[in-house]
């Protein structure tokens, strides 16, 4: 015992208890009733600094907006300069108007019951591909919900709290969305594999796949609509053995393009191939 | 105030700095620079801690860290405290040896951690993870290392002045030779 002093055992059960008793608590699905203070906590700090940085945002342009009006001044009448900027807001009024009219017929145009939602938090490491957005049990928000934009799948609920939800992007490597190839289609499990593609797993040799097809989601589960994009295949081969064959895919959503995701709040069981036909 | 008042003031006032530090990377960062490199600016408090008082207080304070940054990532919490503890130990190691006291000092230890943290996080999803990680950001790693320690040099004094404010020494400023 002489080598195993006090204070090493003291170290040792500092550590070793509550990893242990963290690693029993990670066996059950609900978040550990030690995460949940904290959760708050962040939940709080995560929407506050999200207000504030639209609120920054805001006051900057403005701010902006008026050391132009200043210089303008100085070549330009008063009134022109006035005009000038007054149009320039105008544009970026016209751009966002374009935008949300562009978010708004998407959900008119679907059965799907979808929660609109602004992102404002990502992931702290660099090996998870998580984002957090400002919607959460308070607005319907429930574990598995999937989440879209516009174009494409982006991932789906994983941790919910009150006013905030974690998503796990469908780039990260634990992230599974059922999945068929437009054009063949083809079944198979796409999983994430690094920040810009994803792999479909579980798909038989003979089945056909071609660069530059696009994989769909199959609505199997509720959580999406049907023939909702979800990317491109950018390669297709196949091992010397073996029964499946290797797809890799870009997804059509670049998650750090994105400020504004829909919940999938009910997908009705829509199928949006014929939208999008109709679109196109 | 009583002394035990004050150690856990203390103890309050850096788990909140870790609060508003790992929000700051993961939400404000977010809006004003968008997806470059954050600095893991959390670190900084683990760092402190490892650095400036003993190792129990510092085992105690990598955990609620960890609770803490639990809360803002995909990764299990598990592989979080993983992290932070190869981390403090890490640190724990150099502290007698090549650290020395001072903001120089406390910037190295920082850009240490932050070049550690995603290799033990890429090491240890073998051992967490259904499917381990198998691509390593080598520019996001490099660039992480150099603005978490651009970042913790403020902090240094940030954290003193916490101290001060709660009555536990701060560290001293004097330099010495490596030993």
């Amino acid at each position: 015992m002489n080598f195993l002093s006090r204070k090493t055992l003291i170290v040792a059960a500092l550590i070793a208890i509550p990893l242990f008793s963290v690693n029993m608590q990670l066996r059950s699905k609900s978040t550990p009733w030690v995460l949940m203070p904290f959760y708050f906590a962040s939940s709080a700090i995560q929407n506050g600094y999200a207000k504030f940085s639209f609120g920054v945002r805001s006051t900057t342009d403005l701010y902006l907006n008026l050391i132009n009006v200043k210089k303008e001044n100085r070549i330009l009448r008063q009134k022109l300069a006035e005009y000038e900027a007054q149009q320039g807001a105008n544009t970026e009024l016209k751009l966002e108007n374009e935008r949300l009219n562009k978010l708004l017929d998407f959900r008119r145009k679907t059965n799907m019951h979808l929660l609109a939602a602004h992102i404002i938090g990502r992931d702290i490491f660099t090996d998870y591909h998580t984002i957090t957005i400002d919607r959460g049990s308070y607005d319907g928000v429930k574990r598995g919900m999937g989440v879209i934009a516009i174009n494409g799948v982006v991932g789906y609920a994983i941790e919910i709290e009150p006013h905030t939800s974690k998503i796990l992007l469908i780039t990260d490597r634990n992230a599974v969305v059922d999945a068929i190839v437009q054009r063949s289609r083809a079944h198979g499990i796409l999983q994430g594999l690094n920040r810009d593609t994803c792999e479909i797993t579980f798909i038989k040799r003979s089945d056909d796949v071609k660069v530059g097809d696009t994989i769909i989601t199959s609505g199997l589960d509720n959580y999406f609509p049907k023939g909702f994009p979800i990317g491109t295949v950018t390669s297709v081969s196949r091992d010397q053995y073996g029964l499946g064959q290797n797809v890799l895919v870009r997804p059509v959503v670049d998650a750090a393009d994105l400020e504004e995701v829909f919940v999938i709040l009910n997908a009705n069981y829509q199928n949006l191939e014929n939208l999008t036909a109709e679109g196109n | 105030m009583r002394e035990v008042s004050y150690r856990v003031l203390n103890y309050l006032f850096f788990v909140l700095l870790a609060e508003l530090l790992a929000g700051f990377q993961a939400s404000l960062w977010l809006h004003v620079f968008g997806y470059f490199p954050s600095p893991y600016a959390w670190v900084a408090v683990l760092i402190y801690w490892a650095l400036y008082r003993s190792i129990y207080e510092a085992i105690i304070m990598s955990y609620l860290v960890s609770f803490t940054v639990a809360t803002m990532t995909g990764a299990p919490l598990i592989s979080v405290v993983g992290v932070n503890l190869t981390v403090l130990g890490i640190i724990l190691l150099l502290r007698n040896r090549i650290l020395w006291s001072g903001p120089n000092s406390f910037m190295l230890a920082a850009g240490i951690s932050a070049l550690v943290i995603p290799i033990v996080s890429f090491a240890l999803s073998y051992f967490v993870d259904r499917r381990p990680a198998d691509e390593f950001y080598y520019y996001d790693w490099i660039l992480r290392g150099l603005l978490t320690s651009a970042f913790s040099l403020p902090l240094y004094y940030l954290f003193g002045f916490v101290d001060r404010m709660t009555q536990r020494e701060p560290p001293k400023d004097t330099e010495s030779e490596v030993v």
